[in-house]
This record gives structure tokens, C-alpha cells and sequence, in this order.
């Protein structure tokens, strides 16, 4: 829980909505964290400091995401604040297996959330929020035929029968299963 | 970005009230979804899928998740047998092709197929001019002649696995040594 003197960062989602989230919470987007890089502890409000807070630092506008997105986003940062920063060298084999139990259920969303949310972690630059997401709809896709990934993500198959018929033929020295 | 400022209006950051602010607004949930999603994004969500099937049927799902999909297909095909790499031969060879495949291909890996790589082979792979990985240990039918020609189209390359193939001589190596040079290393 945060402190009476914990730095406080006011965030604003698209539709004007007021967040107040700790420094160390925010700063897991890089984006905003390199926003903040040049803001001294004593320029930052606190819950016991509601004047600075509120009146004198204003709340950073995000134009891109939405209000119950951020309030994901936020949720998931929270959890995940102790998390070892991961390098981005760290290209090891990308699984999409390995899941933890709070982060699948994190991810236990409608599509047009989860599809949000990797358009909020890619705006806002937290990696391991994409990857998750990324997994999770790469997972989706696993095992389908093209179709049922159509129907999954309610994709329309602009192909003519001709380009179509030509791409599988191109394509057929790939296995199947 | 954060600066002291005298207002007490909470929200006079919001972008609809600010008139300078030129970030575009994002369309409503409704719109996002996987059809609208940038191709970037379809690429990184792509790279997490692990198997070569699953991917081919995400190529034949629309255009765009096609143009997405075949870079990472052909990046490093792998072959289950003389068969798929026979196909792979004729999608190459074919007169108008959807993409220009052979510049897809950056790995090729032999090594399993063995004494099935004939210089024939070969030679219809010079046209992937971007390899960058190519490994034919144990492709013991291989002469210099093939390996020659790939090896002056495909200036990216920057491994080469010939061992256990006896048939190649010394101007193999020189030719290695030649792109070597050109490439500064």
C-alpha cells in the first residue's frame, strides 16, 4: 500500500479521467519513467503533500488509452513493480507457454480489451505487459485453421480465390502437423 | 512534462481541451481488434508463435496478417524431408510469385538432408541473395561449382558450414575469404 510519502504521479486517460499512481508504479512504462527522468523527488506531490499534488503539478495527459484500460494497465504495473527489469538483449526462445497463474488470469478479458491492452503497452513501452499479451493471442491462435482464426478474430478473408489458391500453392513445402 | 503551474482545473490537460496537442485520439473499443491492429504489432504478436503450421495459417487468413507472416516463414524454412524442399524449389522457381521468396530466405540448414543436396539443388538456391546462415555440413554430393556461384550473390553471409564434404577444394575457402573482405571482418 502506498505511504503517506510516497511519490505521487496524477495520470489522465483519454476521456479525462484522474489517476493517482505511485512513481515507482508508473515508472514501469518506460515511456513515462523517461518522461519523469528530469523531475526531482521534491518537484513530486505526495499523499501527505495533497497542495503540491493537486494544485501545482499537473497530471500527465494519456491521449491514447482509455480509462478502464489504464485501469488494467495500472493494476497489472502494480502487481508486477518488484519484477527485475528485463533487458532487451534477453532474446532467448520466445515461449508462449510460460505464463504465470496471476498474468493468465490478468489476461482473462474480451478481445477488444486484450487487443487494448497491447496497444497501451506498445504506446506506453512496457515490454513484459506486451509480450504477455502477445502470448496470449498467439495462443489463441494455436492449433486453428485459417478459418477458425478468422471466425476467432472476426477477420474477413479479402483474398480472391485466385490469390488465395496461389499463396497456398507458394506456401505448401511448409508441413503441415 | 511536469511543470508547476497555478491552475487548480484538473483537467485542463485533456487533449480535447487543449488546442495544441496533435496526438491523434484513439478510435473507440469497438474499432480495435485484431483486423485493426498495425502490422507491427501483428509481426511481434506473430513471433510468438513457435510452430511453422500455425503460422502458414495465419498467412492465409487475410492479406495483411499474409505480408505480416511470410518474412517470418521463409526466414529459416525447415524441410521434413526431400519433399517440402522440392516445393520449395518449384515456388522459387515460378514465373510470377506473390512475394519475391528467395530474398525471404536468410537460413538454410542441410545438414539432415545430407547427400539429397546435389549441386542442382544448389544452384536453383542462388537467388536468395540475403542468406545470411547456410549450413551443408555432411552434403557430400556438393562441388565447387555450386557453392561458388550461391556464394558471389549472397554478400550477407556471415556463416557457412561446409565439414564432411570432400569434395570442395581450396578455391571454396578463397572465395570465403574474399567476401570476408568485403564485408569488413
Amino acid at each position: 500500500m502506498a505511504g503517506a510519502d510516497q511519490k505521487m504521479i496524477r495520470l489522465t486517460s483519454s476521456e479525462g479521467t484522474e489517476f493517482l499512481v505511485e512513481r515507482a508504479v508508473v515508472e514501469k512504462s518506460v515511456l513515462l519513467k523517461n518522461m519523469l527522468e528530469d523531475v526531482g523527488e521534491s518537484d513530486l506531490g505526495t499523499i501527505a503533500n495533497l497542495t503540491l499534488l493537486f494544485f501545482f503539478i499537473p497530471a500527465i495527459p494519456l491521449a491514447n488509452v482509455t480509462g478502464p484500460i489504464l485501469t488494467k494497465v495500472i493494476e497489472y504495473c502494480t502487481h508486477h513493480r518488484d519484477d527485475p527489469v528485463v533487458t532487451q538483449e534477453d532474446d532467448g526462445r520466445k515461449s508462449s507457454a510460460d505464463i504465470d497463474d496471476w498474468d493468465k488470469e490478468f489476461c482473462k478479458v474480451d478481445q477488444g480489451t486484450l487487443f487494448e491492452l497491447i496497444l497501451a503497452a506498445n504506446y506506453l513501452d512496457i515490454k513484459p505487459l506486451l509480450d504477455l499479451t502477445c502470448k496470449t493471442v498467439a495462443n489463441m491462435i494455436r492449433g486453428k485453421t485459417p478459418e477458425e482464426i478468422r471466425k476467432t478474430f472476426n477477420i474477413e478473408n479479402d483474398f480472391t480465390p485466385e490469390e488465395e489458391a496461389q499463396v497456398k500453392k507458394e506456401n505448401e513445402w511448409c508441413e503441415e502437423r | 512534462m511536469v511543470s508547476a503551474t497555478n491552475s487548480p482545473v484538473l483537467y485542463h490537460n485533456h487533449p480535447l481541451h487543449s488546442p495544441n496537442n496533435n496526438q491523434p485520439l484513439i478510435p473507440y473499443r469497438s474499432l480495435v481488434s485484431a483486423a485493426t491492429l498495425p502490422s507491427e504489432l501483428i509481426i511481434y504478436i506473430f513471433k510468438f508463435i513457435t510452430s511453422p503450421a500455425d503460422l502458414k495459417s495465419c498467412i492465409f487468413v487475410c492479406k495483411s496478417w499474409c505480408h505480416c507472416g511470410v518474412e517470418l516463414l521463409w526466414h529459416k524454412p525447415i524441410f521434413t524431408g526431400n519433399g517440402s524442399l522440392i516445393k520449395l524449389l518449384y515456388t522459387l522457381s515460378r514465373p510470377s510469385q506473390t512475394f519475391q521468396y528467395s530474398l525471404l530466405i536468410r537460413r538454410l540448414n542441410f545438414s539432415f538432408l545430407g547427400e539429397n543436396i546435389s549441386d542442382q539443388i544448389l544452384q536453383r538456391l542462388s537467388s536468395c541473395e540475403r542468406l545470411e546462415r547456410l549450413t551443408l555440413c555432411g552434403c557430400k554430393k556438393l562441388t565447387d561449382n555450386a557453392l561458388e556461384n550461391l556464394l558471389k550473390r549472397a554478400r550477407n553471409l556471415v556463416a557457412l558450414d561446409v565439414a564432411d564434404i570432400e569434395g570442395l577444394t581450396d578455391n571454396v575457402a578463397e572465395l570465403v575469404g574474399l567476401w570476408r573482405r568485403i564485408a569488413g571482418t
